[in-house]
């Protein structure tokens, strides 16, 4: 190894490398971790992970917003007086989680002032900076622990750990498309698409009978993580 | 000085902590708003209440009492519309909130029924009327129903045996 760094370790089998810095710092890190019922956005290509194990019971969606994301619990109702499969409304309200979001480190912007004169950097042969200290957000790292693999049934079983931090994928803004999440005592759950605020029973998509459910949307991979 | 546990946002007139986040490398800074609508205060092991660890029952169960300048255990909210009332000592709540969702309850119990009342269903004609006195005590259901804190403080009609 000509550039960078590289650790070396000793255990009962001998000398190891533990890591060396050679490469771009291209990998995600965890840019935030908190409660609360929205959560900020730093860097691109940020992804969010979340959990609600103290709230149970309620469907969850996520906003994604431009600098944020939104958390809001989702209820649905029949309209009392229907005459057509357009008979269900949507109505939503803010909801606290646990979350951790991550981005990749190389978007993440170096701080400006003062609070950017501190730092570790690293330097590739070219001079381009391998490694920045600065955009490290927090001391917290994360695992993909399992991984939830295409079902395309709704009320599909993500994950049996209360404790993991599920990945909210498919959900999107009002108005269009989404689907949610329910945390039950089991652990967490699919439901189907929401389409809009007024729900349209469509082939089995949206609200039928009462409760969410019978969703034709397909459910994409989801990724199941922890923080550490 | 003390090492940061958590960067908390509170709502400067109430107390009520609306969320919190565990530190970071450009955190804001604490301080009220200048719309006085939001304080922020960072939480370290002088003033973190004792056994709050996790930070979800930290900010679930909390308030930031604005005269002592203290967080105070209150315990989880009565229900979503809840704030604690430090004069007073207790919650209060908006009970329009608590009274869409009993509708909300409400209109699902009565569209699960509502093929009672179709004619080509294979109940007695004693059953369809049990149902339609059942559906009549559910639209009844906000009429002298007080201030309740929840769904389950109301006393909703019990459903007939086929509709269990």
């Amino acid at each position: 190894m000509s550039f960078g760094v590289e650790v070396k370790g000793v255990d009962a089998s001998g000398q190891f490398t533990i890591a060396n810095t050679d490469l771009n710092l291209s990998h995600f890190v965890v840019t935030a971790i908190g409660y609360g019922t929205s959560a900020p956005k730093v860097g691109s290509n940020s992804k969010i992970f979340i959990n609600s194990k103290n709230l149970p019971g309620r469907t969850i969606i996520v906003n994604e917003g431009s600098n944020s994301y939104g958390f809001q619990q989702v209820t649905v109702t029949h309209n009392p007086d229907f005459s057509t499969f357009t008979a269900v409304t949507i109505t939503t309200a803010p909801i606290s989680l646990y979350y951790f979001v991550i981005a990749e480190a190389k978007s993440i912007p170096v701080p400006t002032g003062s609070a950017g004169d501190y730092g570790l950097q690293i330097f590739k042969s070219d001079g381009s900076v391998a490694f920045d200290s600065r955009r490290l957000q927090t001391n917290v790292s994360f695992y993909i622990k399992e991984f939830y693999t295409l079902n395309g049934s709704s009320g599909s079983i993500v994950t049996t750990d209360l404790n993991a931090y599920v990945e909210p994928v498919g959900t999107a803004a009002f108005g269009e498309s989404r689907s949610g999440l329910i945390w039950n005592s089991f652990g967490v759950t699919y439901v189907s698409n929401f389409w809009s605020l007024n729900v349209s029973e469509n082939a089995g998509a949206g609200a039928v009978a009462g409760s969410v459910g019978g969703g034709s949307g397909t459910i994409p991979p989801t990724l199941i993580a922890q923080t550490r | 000085m003390n090492n940061i546990r958590y960067i908390v946002t509170i709502e400067h007139s109430t107390g009520k902590i609306l969320g919190a986040v565990f530190p970071n490398i450009s955190p804001e800074p604490e301080g009220v708003d200048e719309a006085q609508n939001r304080r922020i205060l960072y939480v370290t092991d002088s003033n973190l209440p004792l056994d709050c660890e996790d930070i979800g029952y930290f900010v679930e169960e909390h308030y930031f009492n604005p005269t002592t300048l203290q967080f105070v255990h209150i315990g989880k909210p009565i229900n979503d519309y809840a704030t604690w009332n430090f004069s007073t000592s207790s919650w209060d709540w908006d009970a329009s909130g608590v009274l869409d969702d009993i509708r909300k309850v409400r209109q699902n119990m009565l569209f699960r029924s509502d093929w009672t009342q179709l004619t080509d269903n294979s109940l007695t004609a004693e059953q369809r009327s049990e149902a339609a006195t059942y559906r009549t005590a559910l639209r009844n259901i906000t009429d002298n129903l007080g201030n309740p804190a929840t769904i389950e403080d109301v006393a909703w009609p019990t459903p007939p045996s086929f509709l269990r």
